[in-house]
């Protein structure tokens, strides 16, 4: 009676996953389509579009059966997991699915979601659920992690469609003296026997220690921060991690002033972004500048001069970087410049001691550092 | 054929296109209207209209609602283009308002047919590639069916059960809960 197969698609990619999964008691046919991978993915893609309309959201409570004042973080929480679904605007919320633990761990962490899946780290096992389908997942256990809290994210892998849980590390951590050693791991949720079992190291490691708990999934890779206590001199930006390759990246961004305007400097590899703040309260970022350089990451933009023309600095070279050719021409190496003596009949500067050149744009002013300059002039 | 509406004036010079239905009917309608669907829009873009489009899985009374859909829905996409630029007019947003909620009446309504019919509405929109239209008529179907059990299914579709009772009773036991 429905009509044809592409028909019975396009009605059942509406359903929500109740009705689907009682619905593959119907037929062959039926039973087939809800659970093709294409289906799968188009049901996804419809409920998300169904979730911007009517935004709906996952609650779950971790309570504590028991509250012991000394502790920082709880190892008292109840293993019971509820899944409760609330739409804006509503009163109530409505249990989804729950699953009762019973005592397999004390400590819960912040979960991760991804595309209805979510992850529960725990201090001794990670679970993966769907609460829709109510789908639980308990993940083997991963290699020792010297710091107690996990820092876990849950993504897709553009290339296979699989997802995978990405665990970071520290193989060893000794914190007063800086010293540590992160690592990763993934784990493939419905992976083949190789991959689909256990966890498995990445090839590469972390380039820098991660901040526990942060991790941000977002097109196919993983985006965390820099564990700033742990490294000396961290740089200012983001780590990227890759699901497809995994490998690391990191997201240089600095906050620079440029021509009397606080500016965001985004270095990528032949390219540095300025982004120029327009609004006080930092909301409003416009793109202000793009330098196409070969190596971009070993410059920085340094001053805007009259006619628009950029200063940038690499080292101690200054260069002129002209927009219209992507070509930087260097003006001046601030170790082959002569640097006159207060007499003014004889150099100072001998090239080979200089360890390191400050360099800034220069106003004179008149502006009194020391109270006694002040009282002279009064 | 089909006088163009009071909205449709200004568009009235714009280029006509003839529809031709399975049974020969033919309709004419505005370039706007046409192109809500995707094949026909593809067509003109490929100059291949003249003489009119012939829809061989189309029948005239189907034909004629599409075209009372796609009538309906294209001075809608007229009228947001036109007041996009005037966002902050509250007035427009008012009478955007009043229109979209015109529009929501018209689209329950529009609803208001057999099961038959909402079909050959769901085929000829998934013929002539109009989203709207699609999504319409399916969510209704999906809306009508998600309440429902399993043999309430097969008896309003005419589905034969071809599972083995140790598969069905296998799926009902993994998801009790979803027959709750």
């Amino acid at each position: 009676m429905i009509p044809d197969e592409i028909i019975v698609f396009e009605i059942l990619v509406r359903l929500p996953v109740k009705a689907l999964m009682r619905f593959r008691s119907v037929s062959k046919a039926w039973r087939a389509i809800i659970s093709d991978p294409f289906f799968i993915r188009l049901h996804l893609q419809q409920s998300a579009k169904d979730q911007k309309h009517f935004p709906s959201f996952l609650i779950t409570p971790h309570t504590l059966y028991k509250v012991i004042n000394s502790e920082i973080w709880p190892t008292t929480f109840s293993n019971h997991i509820p899944f409760y679904s609330w739409q804006e605007g509503r009163d109530n919320a409505c249990l989804v699915h729950s699953s009762n633990f019973q005592g397999e761990f004390g400590s819960v962490y912040p979960m991760v979601q991804c595309d209805g899946l979510v992850v529960l780290p725990t201090n001794t096992t990670v679970y993966v659920f769907n609460p829709a389908t109510h789908d639980v997942l308990k993940l083997p256990n991963g290699q020792k992690d010297e710091w107690s809290f996990p820092t876990i994210g849950l993504g897709l892998d553009p290339l296979t469609r699989k997802y995978k849980v990405a665990r970071f590390f520290c193989s060893s951590l000794i914190f007063k003296n800086q010293a540590y050693s992160v690592r990763m791991e993934m784990f493939t949720i419905c992976g083949d026997h190789d991959t689909g079992s256990c966890w498995r190291s990445t090839v590469e490691d972390p380039p820098f220690s991660i901040l526990p708990g942060a991790v941000t999934y977002f097109k196919g890779s993983l985006y965390s921060q820099i564990w700033s206590k742990l490294v000396e001199l961290p740089p200012q930006g983001f780590h990227r991690f890759d699901l497809e390759d995994e490998t690391f990246s990191f997201i240089w961004l600095d906050l620079i002033e440029l021509g009397g305007e606080l500016c965001l400097a985004q270095c990528l590899v032949e390219q540095i972004v300025v982004w120029m703040l327009r609004s006080h309260d930092g909301r409003d970022w416009v793109q202000q500048y793009v330098i196409s350089l070969p190596e971009a990451s070993n410059f920085g933009a340094f001053c805007v001069l009259p006619k628009d023309v950029m200063l940038v600095r690499s080292g101690s070279c200054l260069y002129h970087y002209v927009d219209a050719c992507q070509f930087a021409r260097e003006t001046v190496c601030l170790d082959r410049l002569r640097y006159k003596n207060s007499r003014g009949d004889s150099f100072d500067f001998v090239g080979q001691d200089v360890f390191f050149f400050d360099i800034f744009p220069y106003t004179e002013s008149l502006v009194p550092v020391t109270k006694g300059r002040q009282q002279l002039q009064a | 054929m089909a006088s163009a509406g009071s909205g449709d004036e200004k568009a009235a010079a714009a280029a006509m296109i003839t529809l031709i239905s399975s049974d020969n009917e033919k309709f004419e309608v505005t370039e706007a209207t046409a192109t809500l669907s995707q094949t026909i829009r593809h067509m003109i873009e490929d100059g291949c209209t003249d003489g009119g489009v012939p829809l061989p899985n189309v029948t005239s009374k189907i034909l004629a609602r599409v075209i009372e859909y796609c009538k309906k829905h294209a001075t809608a996409a007229a009228g947001e283009e036109g007041s996009s630029s005037s966002f902050s007019d509250a007035a427009f947003l008012e009478v955007d308002r009043a229109f979209l909620e015109e529009l929501e009446e018209f689209d329950d309504a529009f609803l208001e047919v057999d099961r038959a019919t909402l079909f050959d509405l769901i085929l000829a929109a998934n013929y002539l590639d109009i989203k709207g239209l699609l999504n319409l008529t399916c969510q209704k179907v999906a809306d009508s069916v998600k309440g429902k059990t399993p043999e309430q299914i097969r008896e309003m579709y005419n589905i034969v059960n071809d599972l083995t009772p140790e598969e069905e009773a296998e799926i009902r036991r993994e998801t009790q809960w979803a027959f709750e």
